[in-house]
């Protein structure tokens, strides 16, 4: 989806709002020869910034912040997938031994 | 699905006020946004029901209608959408590029073995039985920086004795963490051995400087050269290659050596080595020159501080 697309289908946001957001990092659309191309991702994400800012009035700050943990966050929650798919991988007994030294470390 | 009452949806009397509803709608919003609740199935349908309450009570002539009983609240939901997380948490490529962090921080996890020793290294001895894993044991260790630049073994002495082999990876940077299976403490009643996490310290180089992928050369040059260009060979982290310098160049111009910076183990290509030319008089200016220069240059005044004047 080109620039000009994507603030046609996205009614709150503006020319500006886009090239901040991209100078700041937030979205980070591919490049392809002199124009952006905005994938799906980039797309949902914008739309995930616009809401932060006009329907859950989220100020600049803290949209940042919101960016920052949540990319963390999914980060995390990769990489947390990936292990368990390896524990998945592991014969039963050892499933079960990395279970209950999970248990045990969280005190449940 | 029966539509609930909007009312009920944002947990608001009927006489509230237009106030009420947005504010009851943000803090509803912000609880069940389905991308700032990756691990929850039923936020999306939560956050549609509030988005299709706001927008029937949030237009205040639809509420009107809809207090008169002239419409219900369905066909308020919102069309099917992708959200952010559809990509970021699916496990797949997704959004894994976007690390987007403030200040540039640093990854702190390169791999998921970094990840693993980070979760698993500094656990605290679970009261159980059975075999256990022993525990990880960290190091430290200094690396020399064309080592870390173009890799290399290394064999180091641990504390108990043995001997261990290091392979430090193309492009090591400082900080990183290095794990060795089984290189740790032994484990208990069978279990297996934890690992040895080393932390390398990259030295500074005497001529190099690093940024990511790229380096940073300071080039002096003889006036001669800078007047007329030529062939110089500069050193780069492997061997040493031959550039060239267009005639009349400067102190400061920058010139690129393509691929010439720190090799990249993943194959997406090698950074560059950036050479700063740095013009040198000789170490004493002798009759001639002096004698040239001083005819030169009343011929051929030039203002080279142009720039600052403007400034000031």
């Amino acid at each position: 989806m080109t620039e000009d697309e994507i603030i046609a289908m996205i009614r709150q946001l503006t020319q500006d709002d886009l090239a901040t957001w991209c100078a700041r990092g937030w979205v980070q659309p591919a490049r392809r020869g002199n124009k952006m191309e905005y994938r799906a991702v980039d797309v949902a994400r914008v739309q995930l910034i616009c809401e932060m800012r006009d329907d859950l009035a989220v100020n600049e700050e803290g949209i940042a912040v919101v960016l920052d943990l949540m990319d963390q966050l999914y980060d995390a929650r990769t990489r947390l997938r990936a292990l368990g798919e390896a524990v998945l991988d592991q014969p039963v007994d050892v499933q079960r031994q990395i279970e209950t030294l999970v248990r045990n470390t969280l005190g449940h | 699905m029966a539509t609930r009452d909007p009312y009920d949806v944002l947990g608001i009397k009927k006489g509230a006020r237009e106030e009420d509803i947005r504010t009851a709608y943000r803090a509803l919003a912000k609880k069940y946004h389905p991308d700032l609740n990756p691990g929850d199935a039923a936020a999306e349908a939560r956050f549609k029901e509030v988005q299709g309450a706001c927008d029937l009570l949030g237009d205040a002539e639809k509420r009107s209608k809809f207090d008169r009983g002239e419409i219900d609240a369905s066909g308020q939901e919102r069309p099917t959408r992708q959200y952010y997380r559809d990509f970021a948490d699916g496990g797949g490529q997704g959004a894994r590029h976007y690390t987007f962090r403030q200040g540039g921080a640093p990854e702190d996890f390169e791999d998921l073995g970094d990840f693993f020793a980070n979760v698993f290294g500094e656990r605290t001895q679970p009261g159980g039985h059975g075999p256990r894993a022993g525990a990880h044991v960290q190091y430290q260790m200094n690396v020399d920086f064309l080592e870390a630049v173009n890799g290399a073994k290394k064999r180091v002495t641990m504390p108990d004795g043995k001997a261990l082999d290091i392979t430090i990876p193309l492009g090591a940077m400082d900080g990183q963490i290095l794990r060795l299976r089984g290189k740790g403490q032994p484990g208990v009643q069978g279990g297996p051995a934890g690992d040895a996490l080393i932390t390398i310290t990259v030295a500074p180089h005497r001529l190099f400087r690093r940024e990511g992928k790229n380096l940073f050369l300071d080039l002096p040059i003889t006036l001669g050269e800078a007047v007329k260009g030529g062939k110089v060979d500069v050193p780069t982290p492997t061997c040493s290659v031959s550039l060239t310098i267009p005639p009349g160049s400067n102190t400061g111009r920058r010139l690129r050596l393509r691929g010439k910076g720190v090799p990249d183990r993943r194959g997406d290509g090698a950074g560059d080595l950036y050479v700063t030319l740095q013009v040198m008089l000789p170490d004493t200016v002798d009759k001639d020159l002096a004698a040239f220069v001083e005819t030169w240059s009343t011929a051929h005044p030039y203002d080279v501080r142009k720039a600052m004047e403007q400034a000031s």
